[in-house]
């Protein structure tokens, strides 16, 4: 067979205030590498501090000040960038928050861009960002096909008594309500990761993998390197204490406070969503690295912390528990890679299910590589493996162009 | 001898205990419920006479109180907790003292054993003024799980230190318990938070709500929504009593029962971190010997807390040790009656007195 040419693919994948753009050469899932990444980096933000654009690769490393009032606006200078510089793109891939469970990744053309646009209030801080780039790019680049891949695509497998919301028949129907779960992009990267690290064959392997996010966070439980449970829900709100997110709370708490407070409905998403989790509690930070230096003097701050490390533990020993034993326990993203103090915390009293840190192994990881923090000899691996998002995105866009739909629809 | 009372409004059972044994009554509380009452209180004198109270709030904070005046304007403040069934409660224990003045009167509440959750385990990751509006969780079923542990340490001694106490039954729940001390509970704010029940949804993403209310529905449907007519009615599409449940057939009782194992194992697994290991997990039913297999199936599920099962124990009574003998980490069924647990929890305290 002949081997297929190299592409060149760019991929956005847009955060709340940010956009990550790289661009990969690529003909295999195992020889694509970035030529080109950067970020742009609060964006939309109206603050003191100025937006900006880095990138490396390329002829050079720079990071210009720029005015960006949208991720419209960030991903139209990326494509002018790269067209400055010659460098070819000839698919761009885009990630997408929540596909309603309806795909996972497909080529965008006029018709599936007014499915997509259906879709935006299923995450309504998320979804205008994406969509813009998406509209965007394709005005600036009318003739390069262009795909989208769902974040929480990876959570497909999850069998019924993991993801049905025991609710009225009714109102399932009615509503779509059930778990989707997310940060799939990061869980099939680190899962692929650490067994190929590990030289562990996924099919029997029993792995939980917690992305610890500055915004959002989750666990997943994977077997056979298939998730069959997540801590998100129908949104990114349930779950782990997070950043600004309440994570898991009583559903009767929201109508208790309505009902009895007269809390408006706005009032409450606003509430669970952008000013509890450790902002919530701590009454100072969402982030935890802000709290850490303040643990042993501040009591909010430590109720904060020992929140986030008490809930995280759960899941992880309810989620050793359905895998009916563990074999890999993966940290992966910001707080999860460079937080030691997190780790050894959460990990204490783990010991039941195996998990047992290298003291010094996890207090010197640096977190830019991925990194063995269990001790030699232990049951439980324990890993910190940096998350590569965009690296997923690509494979997607080669997996489409390999197969059966190969031929993307060019508006 | 002892009179104990655990009101179901609109019916009020009760229990009279002697040394001879124990008689048990229900009764509209009304005329015909006083005048059999009545009739319980001829057989002999009336030493102690002890109510159930389910929802404390934050007035009752320990499991067992004997009541003075302030234990008695507590009681009626934490009415609004639990309207109905405190509301009872109330009014019983007002009756029953001007009716017994030398009887020693106690209350037990069944969210009093959570107030000393810790604080990690007690919160909600919401804004902290929210505390002053008696956001928190209160958990429930405290007296079972205080009594699931005393009699995991009757059986297996102070090895019993690292309890996870399991409710199997219509309102399945489950609390993790370090020497007799709550440290997490399954249920919440309300009851309807935790392990999915026969018309609770459990734990949903609130996002739900949200959506619902934004759909035009009404708090109050959505309140029943989620309280009365979800959970294993939900899934069936008709209510569903816990022995249909156990040995129902036909696909969609099947995921039900799926479901709660499902719940369960995981509650099982979240409480054995929160411990660091567990020494003793109690399963208590209504029914021991129909939810054998029920139980024998979680226990298999849960292999990863590290304990060797027996020989397959089909039916097991009260008190039957499901694990091997030698196993570092037993599971035990125990029968639940509330007028065990109830006589048990006042007994302890009566002799503290």
């Amino acid at each position: 067979m002949k081997r297929p040419e190299a592409v060149n693919i760019l991929v956005f994948n847009c955060g709340s205030s940010s956009l990550t753009f790289k661009v990969f050469a690529a003909s295999s899932e195992a020889d694509a590498r970035a030529v080109f990444a950067g970020k742009a980096h609060r964006v939309g933000v109206k603050g003191s501090a100025p937006s900006f654009l880095e990138y490396h690769g390329g002829p050079r490393n720079e990071r210009v000040e720029t005015p960006l009032g949208s991720h419209g606006q960030a991903a139209a200078l990326v494509v002018e960038k790269l067209a400055q510089w010659g460098l070819r793109v000839d698919l761009v891939g885009h990630r997408w928050g929540h596909g309603g469970g309806r795909f996972k990744t497909a080529w965008v053309d006029d018709a599936f861009l007014e499915k997509l646009r259906t879709l935006i209030p299923l995450m309504p801080i998320h979804h205008p960002a994406m969509f813009s780039v998406i509209c965007r790019c394709r005005k600036l680049l009318p003739q390069t096909p262009q795909f989208v891949t769902t974040d929480g695509s990876f959570h497909a497998t999850l069998p019924p008594h993991a993801y049905t919301y025991p609710l009225p028949k009714s109102i399932i129907r009615r509503f779509g309500f059930r778990k989707f779960g997310f940060h799939g992009l990061s869980y099939q990267y680190v899962v692929k990761a650490a067994a190929e690290h590990l030289g562990l064959p996924l099919e029997g392997s029993r792995i939980v993998a917690c992305h610890l996010g500055t915004g959002g966070s989750s666990v997943a439980a994977v077997k056979d390197g298939r998730s069959c449970d997540t801590s998100m829900g129908y949104t990114g709100l349930p779950g782990l204490v997070m950043s600004t997110r309440s994570g898991d709370v009583d559903p009767m708490l929201a109508t208790y406070l309505m009902g009895v407070y007269g809390e408006h409905a706005d009032d409450m998403v606003d509430l669970l969503n952008k000013r509890s989790g450790l902002l919530g509690v701590s009454d100072f930070s969402s982030d935890i690295r802000d709290l850490i230096p303040r643990l042993d003097h501040d009591p909010k701050a430590r109720l904060a912390f020992d929140m986030y490390v008490h809930r995280l533990k759960k899941y992880i020993g309810s989620y050793a528990a359905v895998l009916g034993g563990l074999d890999v326990l993966v940290f992966t993203d910001d707080i999860g890679l460079h937080n030691w103090l997190l780790r050894q915390e959460v990990c204490a009293g783990l010991g039941w299910c195996g998990v047992v840190l290298d003291a010094e192994a996890n207090r010197k990881a640096v977190g830019d590589t991925l990194t063995v923090l269990s001790r030699p000899g232990e049951r439980v691996r324990v890993l910190a493996v940096p998350t590569e998002e965009e690296l997923v995105i690509c494979w997607e866009g080669l997996r489409l162009l390999g197969g059966k739909n190969a031929s993307p629809v060019r508006s | 001898m002892r009179l104990l009372f655990d009101p179901e409004p609109p019916v009020v059972r009760w229990c009279h205990e002697t040394p001879s044994g124990r008689r048990v009554g229900r009764a509209v509380w009304d005329s015909a419920g006083r005048a059999a009452v009545e009739r319980a209180l001829r057989a002999g004198e009336v030493d102690s006479v002890v109510y159930r109270m389910r929802h404390g709030g934050d007035c009752l904070r320990v499991p067992v109180s004997r009541v003075t005046p302030a234990v008695l304007a507590a009681a009626q403040e934490a009415v609004r907790y639990s309207p109905e069934y405190n509301g009872l409660s109330v009014a019983l224990l007002q009756e029953l003292q001007g009716r017994l003045p030398k009887a020693a009167h106690l209350i037990l509440c069944d969210t009093a054993l959570f107030w000393g959750l810790p604080p990690a385990a007690s919160s909600y990751a919401v804004p902290a003024e929210l505390s002053h509006r008696g956001v928190r969780r209160y958990g429930g079923d405290g007296l079972l799980h205080e009594w699931a542990g005393i009699r995991a340490r009757e059986l297996f001694g102070p090895a019993a230190q690292r309890v996870v106490s399991v409710r199997l039954g219509d309102r399945t729940n489950a609390a993790a318990l370090a020497d007799g001390r709550p440290m997490d509970t399954t249920m919440g704010f309300t009851p309807v938070e935790g392990i999915l029940s026969d018309t609770c949804c459990g734990d949903i993403d609130s996002s739900v709500v949200f959506e619902l209310q934004s759909a035009g529905l009404a708090l109050r449907e959505i309140n029943e929504l989620l309280s009365a007519r979800s959970g294993i009615r939900a899934l069936v599409g008709r209510r569903c009593g816990f022995a249909e449940l156990l040995s129902g057939t036909g696909a969609a009782l099947v995921l039900a029962r799926r479901i709660l194992r499902y719940e369960v194992v995981k509650s099982v697994g979240a409480f054995a971190a929160v411990l660091g290991g567990v020494d003793v997990v109690v399963f208590s039913a209504d029914d021991p010997p129909a939810s054998g297999r029920f139980i024998r199936d979680i226990c298999r599920d849960l292999g990863c807390l590290g304990w060797r099962l027996g020989p397959l124990c089909g039916r097991p009574q009260d008190g039957a040790v499901l694990s091997a003998p030698g196993s570092e980490v037993k599971a035990v069924v125990l029968k639940n009656d509330i007028w065990s647990v109830m006589s048990c929890l006042s007994q302890a305290a009566e002799m503290e007195v």
